[in-house]
């Protein structure tokens, strides 16, 4: 059951109206994570578990040592870097609910950007789905936002307690047409 | 083959090793470089996404892509002058 007075966040975007105020913020489930965390993990181990036998690989005894401490750095920094594309882009893949409309922020792949928009007032169904193994064990899915006229539907994937987004869209659209 | 010879040139003439001495250094200068690159858009786009969306794990974030922007160019720096 969703709270039926929703206190507004302390959060800003940029396209917020003066009066606006952001009620809800919901992103992709953190479990979601677990993938790139493990193999960001299992990378960066690679890397201390190969040093101590390093020595048995000609390829590697080969190079100088600054070769080798370059490459080394270099290995750390691009996982490194592959973990805080990740991070970024989840934290940032949000999706907002206001008083006044709903925004879905999405990224794809990192340098492109998606954000779709609808009022409350033009929403006009509202759905979720749950299912596989992980969906239900970790409780996130997907919700579907229906919009009127030719406005971009909205898809919020991977959302935790999908059935929870789905009963506070649905309420806030109810209280707007009243 | 043997006999290619137009005005005193040979095949032993077009060896790459000869052109580029110290090729695997400069492909791993030429890596560092693209991952430079690559880190300066990433912070772009947290910057941007800061921008965005106000909040204080945000300016975190971008404090992060700016210190691996600084950490990725000393990289470069370093591969050159020890390379």
């Amino acid at each position: 059951m969703a709270d039926q007075s929703p206190k507004p966040l302390p959060i800003q975007f940029i396209a917020q109206n003066p009066n606006e105020q952001v009620y809800y913020l919901f992103r992709r489930s953190f479990v979601t994570n677990l993938p790139w965390m493990v193999l960001m993990f299992m990378l960066l181990i690679i890397s201390f578990v190969f040093l101590p036998y390093s020595e048995q690989f000609s390829f590697w005894t080969s190079l100088s040592e600054e070769m080798q401490f370059i490459l080394l750095l270099l290995w750390i920094l691009a996982v490194c870097g592959y973990g805080l594309m990740n991070l970024v882009r989840w934290y940032f893949e949000v999706f907002l609910v206001t008083d006044k409309r709903v925004l879905d922020i999405d990224m794809v792949g990192f340098l492109y950007r998606n954000v779709a928009e609808a009022q409350l007032k033009s929403i006009q169904d509202v759905s979720h789905t749950q299912g596989g193994v992980f969906q239900l064990l970790f409780n996130f899915g997907n919700v579907y936002i229906q919009t009127a006229g030719t406005v971009q539907n909205i898809e919020v994937k991977e959302v935790s307690n999908p059935g929870l987004v789905h009963d506070i869209v649905t309420d806030l659209a109810s209280q707007i047409d009243e | 083959m043997n006999n290619f010879h137009i005005l005193s040139l040979s095949w032993e003439n077009f060896s790459l090793a000869g052109l580029l001495p110290n090729a695997e250094k400069l492909v791993v200068i030429l890596v560092i470089l693209l991952l430079a690159v690559f880190s300066l858009l990433v912070a772009k786009q947290i910057i941007l996404l800061d921008q965005f969306l106000k909040t204080k794990m945000g300016s975190y974030l971008k404090a992060a892509g700016v210190f691996y922007v600084f950490a990725v160019t000393s990289l470069l720096i370093l591969s050159i002058i020890l390379l």
